[in-house]
C-alpha cells in the first residue's frame, strides 16, 4: 500500500513549549487512522501541520505536496472538519452549498442536496439558527458529497449528543470511506471510533508513543483476568498495567505469548481506552 | 487564476458584509425621504400664496429658463452630485473601512477561517477578493444606488415643476448634464476608493496581525507614532503627511464638480505612493494569512 503521508522529523514549537518532538509517522491509503492523546498532547499541532495551517520544522509530505507551500492544491485532496463551531453563523444553507459549489472542482452538488434532504435543515436558515447536531449534518453533507482522497476530523462530534455523534460515523462509513479514501480522527470519545479504526497512533508530550494497525494492537498487547493466586506469576511477565475489577486482578501486557497468558486466567484484547491510559501513564 | 472561484469568493463577501449594498440603499432613502417631505412642504406654502404670487413664480420660471446654460447646468450638477452623491460618498468611506478592518480579522475570531481553508482556495485569491471588492464592487455598487437615487429626485422634481406650471424639460432636464453626472458618479467613488488605498492598507495589515482589539490599533497605533515623533524629534511630519492626504479629497470633489471629473488627483505623486503603500500591506498580509488559524 502507497503512503500518502510520511513526516519525518516533524516539529513544532510554541516558544519553549515543544508541541511536537521530531516524530516520525507514515499513513497508508485506506486506513481509518486514530491519533488519540490528551489535550496538549500535540494531536491538533500534528493535524494542523498536515493541513497547512501552520508553520512547522521538518519533512512533511502528503501526496507529494508540501502543506506549508501548496495548501490550496492540497485541499483539492484533502478536506478536514475542525469542530462544527467553525461553520459562520451569518451564512445561509443554500449560501454555503453554492460556496462549496463555486470553489471546489470536487463538489457534486446534487449529492450533497440528497443528504441535506434526509434532514430538517432549510435551504433559508441561517447557520446562526441551527442547532449544533443540524451544524454539523450540514458541514458532512458537504465534505461528503466532495470527492476526496484524505478526509481528517478534529473531534468532530464535540458537544453533540449520542444521536447525533452515532449518525455521524455511520453516515461517514457508508457514504465515505473506501479502499482509496483515508480517514484521520482525533477525539476523546474513543469508545465510538474504537471498531471503525484500522489503525492506531498514541500521542504524549508530543511524542508518538504507539503507531501500530489493530491487527497489531491485538496480537502484542493482551488483557488477562488473573485469580488472586496467580498475581505473582503475572507479575513475572512485566505487565504495562494493572487494575483491581471485582476483587480480580487485570494485567496487560506488552508481547508477551498467548500460550503463555492463558495460563494466568481468562485472556481478551484490551479496549482502546485501557491501553491508552496504560500507555500514558507508561510515558511519564 | 479560476475566475468561477474568484466570482464566489467575491460573492461571498458580499454575503457577510450587507452593509456594502443596505448602507448606500438606506442613505439614498433617507435622502429622497428628507426631499419629498421639503417639496410637500415647498407646495404646502406656494398654495396659500395669493394669484399674484403666483404669477411671480411663473415668471421666476421663465426667468430661470433664460439664464445662462452653463450656470444651470453647474447648479444641477450641484444638486446631483451635493445632494445625493456627497452622502453617499460619506457613508462609502465608513462602509470601506469597518469592512476591510474586518475582512481578515472577523473569520478568526468566530473561527471560520477553518471551514475557508479547507478548501482549495490559496489565500492570494482569498485576499485579493477582498481587495476587489473594496475597489470594485462597492464603489460601483454605491454609484449605481446613486445614479437611481438621481433620476428619482430629477423625476420628483420634474412633478414639482409641473404641478406649478413650469416646464420640466428647459429648467431640469435640458441642464441636468444626466451623463457627466453619472460617470462621475462611477468616477468619484472608483478615485475615492483608490486615494484610501493606503489606509485600506494599513488597515488590512492589523485586520491580518491583530490578535484582540484590531479597531484600536488600527486609530492608536498612528497616533502613537505622531506623539512618539513629536516627543523624539519635535516635529510633525507624520501627521503632515497624513493631513496633506486628506486635503487631496479636495481636488477630487472640486475635479468632480468644475471639470467634469476627478482624475486630477492622479497628477499627485502621493496618489501613487499610496497605491504602493496598500500593495505593500497586502502583500504582507496575503502572506501573514498564510499561517493564520483560529488560535489567538
Amino acid at each position: 500500500m502507497s503512503n500518502i503521508v510520511t513526516a519525518r522529523g516533524l516539529a513544532k514549537s510554541y516558544g519553549a513549549f515543544c508541541a511536537l518532538d521530531a516524530v516520525d509517522f507514515n499513513i497508508q491509503r485506506g486506513r481509518i487512522v486514530g491519533l488519540i492523546g490528551p489535550n496538549g498532547a500535540g494531536k491538533t499541532t500534528a493535524l494542523k501541520a498536515l493541513l497547512g495551517l501552520t508553520r512547522f520544522d521538518g519533512h512533511l509530505d502528503v501526496f507529494g505536496l508540501d502543506p506549508r507551500k501548496d495548501r490550496h492544491r492540497l485541499m483539492q485532496k484533502v478536506c478536514f472538519i475542525a469542530d462544527v463551531a467553525v461553520l459562520p453563523k451569518w451564512l445561509k444553507v443554500s449560501q454555503a452549498v453554492e460556496f462549496v459549489a463555486g470553489v471546489h472542482p470536487r463538489f457534486n452538488q446534487e449529492k450533497a442536496e440528497k443528504f441535506l434532504a434526509k434532514t430538517k435543515i432549510k435551504r433559508e436558515s441561517l447557520v446562526g439558527q441551527l442547532s449544533k447536531g443540524m451544524v454539523t449534518q450540514l458541514h458532512l453533507a458537504l465534505v461528503l458529497a466532495i470527492d476526496v482522497e484524505l478526509l481528517v476530523l478534529d473531534e468532530p462530534t464535540l458537544g453533540l449528543d449520542i444521536l447525533y455523534r452515532k449518525e455521524f460515523y455511520n453516515e461517514l462509513l457508508s457514504e465515505f470511506f473506501s479502499e482509496e479514501r483515508t480517514i484521520i480522527v482525533t477525539t476523546h470519545q474513543v469508545e465510538e471510533v474504537e471498531n471503525l479504526l484500522t489503525d492506531l497512533m498514541f500521542i504524549s508530550n508530543g511524542k508518538i508513543v504507539l503507531d501500530a494497525s489493530m491487527d497489531d494492537v491485538c496480537e502484542r498487547f493482551i488483557e488477562v483476568m488473573v485469580n488472586k493466586e496467580h498475581q505473582d506469576q503475572a507479575r513475572a511477565f512485566n505487565p504495562i498495567a494493572e487494575r483491581e475489577v471485582f476483587g480480580r486482578k487485570v494485567f496487560l501486557f506488552d508481547g508477551v505469548a498467548r500460550q503463555e497468558l492463558e495460563v494466568l486466567g481468562e485472556t481478551r484484547r484490551p479496549s482502546v481506552s485501557d491501553l491508552f491510559v496504560a500507555k500514558m501513564k507508561e510515558s511519564r | 487564476m479560476n475566475v468561477q472561484s474568484f466570482k464566489t469568493l467575491v460573492l461571498r463577501e458580499h454575503w457577510e458584509n450587507k452593509s456594502i449594498v443596505r448602507a448606500p440603499l438606506i442613505i439614498a432613502a433617507v435622502v429622497l425621504f428628507s426631499v419629498i417631505v421639503g417639496m410637500f412642504t415647498a407646495q404646502h406654502m406656494v398654495m396659500s400664496l395669493d394669484n399674484e404670487m403666483t404669477h411671480e413664480i411663473h415668471l421666476g420660471f421663465e426667468e430661470l429658463s433664460q439664464k445662462d446654460e452653463a450656470e444651470l447646468s453647474i447648479v444641477m450638477k450641484g444638486v446631483s452630485l451635493g445632494m445625493y452623491l456627497a452622502p453617499l460618498a460619506v457613508g462609502f468611506v465608513f462602509v470601506l473601512f469597518f469592512y476591510v478592518l474586518g475582512s481578515l480579522y472577523n473569520e478568526r475570531k468566530d473561527r471560520s477561517i477553518l471551514f475557508w481553508k479547507s478548501m482549495p482556495v490559496s489565500d492570494t485569491q482569498t485576499v485579493l477578493s477582498k481587495v476587489f471588492t473594496a475597489f470594485v464592487s462597492a464603489p460601483v455598487i454605491t454609484a449605481s444606488v446613486a445614479v437611481i437615487s438621481q433620476v428619482i429626485g430629477l423625476i420628483l422634481l420634474t412633478i414639482m415643476v409641473w404641478v406649478n406650471g413650469g416646464s420640466a424639460w428647459d429648467l431640469i432636464w435640458k441642464h441636468a448634464s444626466l451623463f457627466s453626472v453619472f460617470f462621475n458618479d462611477f468616477a468619484l467613488l472608483i478615485v475615492l476608493g483608490l486615494w484610501m488605498a493606503p489606509i485600506l492598507g494599513w488597515l488590512w495589515f492589523v485586520s491580518a496581525y491583530a490578535n484582540r482589539g484590531a479597531f484600536l490599533i488600527a486609530l492608536f497605533v498612528p497616533l502613537g507614532i505622531m506623539l512618539v515623533e513629536g516627543m523624539i524629534f519635535h516635529s510633525a511630519k507624520f501627521a503632515e503627511l497624513i493631513g496633506s492626504h486628506f486635503e487631496k479629497i479636495e481636488i477630487i470633489v472640486t475635479g468632480a464638480v468644475e471639470r467634469g471629473h476627478p482624475f486630477e488627483i492622479m497628477t499627485s505623486g502621493g496618489f501613487w505612493i499610496g497605491l504602493i503603500i496598500c500593495t505593500a500591506f497586502v502583500s504582507v498580509s496575503i502572506y501573514i494569512r498564510r499561517f493564520r488559524d483560529d488560535s489567538y
